[in-house]
């Protein structure tokens, strides 16, 4: 029987690799893909209560989410696009220049 | 409508306009004074001074034509509880004298200035001070509140550290400057302390006040004899009194009209001033007024010595005018007061004569002083030495010249009051005599003992010594006016003498064999005859200012250097030092956090939200 939380397990786990990916990678690129599945994360945790509870708001928000995560890839990769024709490197250690 | 209802229907804005018109000169040249020399603007300044004489004038007539004494108040200056002062000026008999002689030997100093600065680049500069000091001296003369005079007061110190300081570029005029000043910041301490006093004692700062005071309900003796004393300090500075008298003769470092003006006539007579404006006040504690007089009696041969030594063409002067403002204060110490301010009237005007032919003279020596060095000056400087002669005939009390009449008055009322003290100044009047004529031998009738080409001085010079010269011959003339004059506001002096002519016989005669021996040892020039003791430590003017080095300025000095080096520097800059140190290194710690890294960012971002969460547990576990 797959139970809440089963769901939300998962949910964890996928949003820690998410995680991880954002703090190990030097790639621009893909640290947009791990902000995707982060979001995505939540959205099964959304979806997954709100289908335990009989509600639809976690539905609802799960799709106001894709929605949000669908504008910010559509910029975030045109920002990636100029960046990397300006700098012709999307890797991020070499694109910090503030001298701290 | 005659000219006396003229003046006594307009009285308010005369005096305004006499007291302001100085001040409004030297603004406009004050705008200008980075331009270059104008003489219009010298011109200009000249006969805004001399229209405050023209109003001087018709205000005296006024006064003389017997009309009322009268106070202008220009608005409130300070209101605060209990305290209250009025800016207001007064004119009255005592100051009418000292406003006509402000004003009138400061426009003939203005006229010469213009002939003795039309080379100098300051030209502009000059003349901006030159108004700032006379308008600074009508306050302090004309101010009917002891508030108004100190602001005077400090004016007129102000400017003549400017003025003395005129050519900052030499190092001698700067620290002569400062040492004026300085010296006067002592003094105007007890001075403060002396207005403080009478204000705490009497309740208020107006003369009228005070005097209606001290008639009434007079405070107690030990707050009179203090107040008294404290003011006079403040006199003694500004007066060039013992011990406080070494800065005047650093101060001949300025132009040599400066010296004639504020060194001679007008700013150094403020002390004189401030006495016999005063005098109920020291006519109540007779204790201080006869420190006074032996001050002055003191001063009187004591600075008279140090003339007879001195080479130096303005310092010998400059000594002359220490003495004569002690016989100023012997006068005044004594209840003399109409004889003092006699004696001020008249010494103003030859004083300033003798100075400004000194100024000649040096512009015929390219500013050399050393008297021994000059001698038969006497042909190419004609009208200076003839100038020169009058000032120093006068100076010596020849009779009729004008300081036979006020000398001689002093001497009278000395002999009354004390033999000693006559005694004292008939010896100051004798070195007087000998010193003047010393310098005079020396400079016009001595052989040649110098490679100049001397040359006499323009025009507008001469012109301009012209009505003083003329007044130092007759000015002496009228005591009995003068007398008349005052007798409304000062206590007349009755002098009554059975043997008076003996004892003006007795000192002309000593006075003219002065003269005679002046000229007789100096008319061969000046030999140096080696030195011994006594003319070693008038040379080096009683070693007073070595002393002062070592017992005030050295020990200052020191003190100084222990609280710049060690408490300055060494403890309160390295608490803030410190302060400024701590937090460059938390900012060095935190640095790092704001390197632009996105991953680091990212991670630090991450263990706060962890931390965040791990806060939030805690607090739901606790709870």
């Amino acid at each position: 029987m797959i139970t809440l939380n089963h769901y939300l397990v998962f949910s964890a786990i996928m949003f820690c690799i998410g995680l991880y990916g954002i703090l190990r990678r030097k790639n621009i690129l893909l640290l947009l893909f791990s902000t995707e599945i982060m979001l995505n994360a939540i959205n099964v945790a959304f979806v997954a209560i709100g289908y335990f509870r009989g509600d639809l708001q976690g539905q609802i928000m799960a799709l106001f989410v894709i929605a949000l995560a669908a504008a910010e890839v559509a910029i975030g990769l045109g920002l990636v696009l100029m960046l990397y024709k300006k700098y012709k490197t999307l890797d991020i250690d070499k694109l910090s220049n503030m001298r701290g | 409508m005659t000219l006396f209802d003229f003046i006594g229907s307009h009285q308010d804005s005369i005096l305004i306009a006499l007291i302001f018109l100085p001040f409004v000169a030297s603004i406009i040249s004050g705008l200008n004074a980075t331009l270059k020399p104008s003489i219009i603007l010298g011109y200009f300044c000249s006969l805004c001074v001399s229209a405050s004489f023209v109003l001087a004038c018709l205000l005296a007539y006024y006064l003389m034509c017997g009309g009322e004494n009268f106070h202008v108040v220009l608005w409130d200056f300070i209101q605060t509880g209990q305290f209250q002062v009025t800016f207001s000026f007064m004119f009255d008999h005592i100051n009418a004298i000292m406003i006509l002689v402000v004003t009138l030997v400061s426009s003939m100093v203005h006229f010469y200035s213009i002939g003795y600065m039309s080379a100098d680049k300051g030209f502009n500069r000059f003349f901006a001070y030159l108004g700032g000091f006379v308008f600074s001296m009508l306050l302090l003369v004309g101010g009917n509140n002891l508030m108004v005079l100190f602001i005077g007061w400090e004016g007129v110190g102000t400017c003549s550290y400017l003025l003395i300081g005129f050519w900052y570029k030499k190092k001698s005029a700067n620290a002569a400057s400062i040492e004026a000043f300085v010296m006067n910041r002592v003094a105007d301490l007890g001075m403060l302390l002396g207005i403080f006093l009478v204000y705490t004692s009497v309740g208020s700062l107006s003369y009228s006040d005070i005097f209606a005071q001290l008639a009434t309900n007079p405070p107690s003796d030990s707050v009179l004899t203090w107040a008294a004393l404290l003011l006079f300090i403040g006199a003694m500075g500004k007066s060039a009194q013992f011990p406080l008298h070494t800065w005047l003769a650093n101060a001949m470092e300025g132009p040599t009209p400066v010296s004639a003006l504020i060194h001679a006539a007008t700013m150094v007579t403020a002390g004189v001033y401030l006495v016999i404006r005063l005098a109920p006040l020291y006519n109540s504690v007779p204790q201080v007024a006869y420190f006074i007089a032996c001050l002055g009696a003191f001063v009187a041969v004591f600075a008279s010595l140090m003339a007879i030594v001195n080479k130096d063409l303005k310092r010998i002067i400059a000594y002359s005018t220490l003495s004569q403002l002690g016989y100023m204060f012997v006068a005044a110490g004594l209840g003399a007061y109409t004889i003092a301010l006699f004696h001020l009237f008249t010494h103003a005007f030859f004083k300033s004569l003798l100075f400004l032919g000194a100024g000649n003279v040096m512009h015929a020596m390219n500013d050399r002083l050393d008297i021994t060095k000059m001698g038969g000056l006497a042909k190419p400087l004609k009208i200076s030495m003839i100038f020169m002669l009058i000032g120093s005939v006068a100076l010596c009390g020849i009779p009729p010249f004008a300081g036979y009449f006020s000398k001689d008055k002093i001497l009278e009322v000395a002999f009354i009051n004390s033999h000693e003290l006559w005694f004292v100044l008939l010896i100051g009047a004798i070195c007087t005599a000998f010193y003047s004529f010393r310098l005079f031998t020396l400079v016009f009738l001595a052989p040649k003992n110098h490679n100049e080409h001397p040359h006499e001085a323009s025009r507008v010079m001469l012109y301009a010594m012209t009505p003083l010269a003329f007044l130092a011959v007759v000015a002496g003339l009228f005591y009995a006016q003068f007398d008349g004059f005052l007798s409304s506001a000062l206590v007349p002096v009755d002098i009554h003498l059975d043997n008076i002519v003996m004892l003006i016989a007795l000192t002309l005669g000593v006075v003219v064999i002065s003269i005679l021996c002046a000229y007789m040892l100096y008319k061969n020039g000046y030999k140096d005859k080696g030195s011994n003791i006594l003319h070693k430590i008038l040379t080096n003017e009683y070693y007073i200012p070595q002393i002062y080095r070592i017992f005030i300025v050295k020990p200052f000095g020191f003190l100084s250097d222990f609280l710049y080096h060690i408490v300055d520097m060494g403890i309160l800059d390295k608490i803030v030092d410190g302060v400024a140190k701590f937090f460059m290194l938390l900012g060095y710690m935190f640095r790092p956090l704001q390197n632009g890294n996105l991953s680091s960012m990212l991670r630090l971002m991450s263990a706060g939200v962890a931390l965040l969460l791990c806060v939030t547990l805690l607090y739901f576990i606790l709870n």
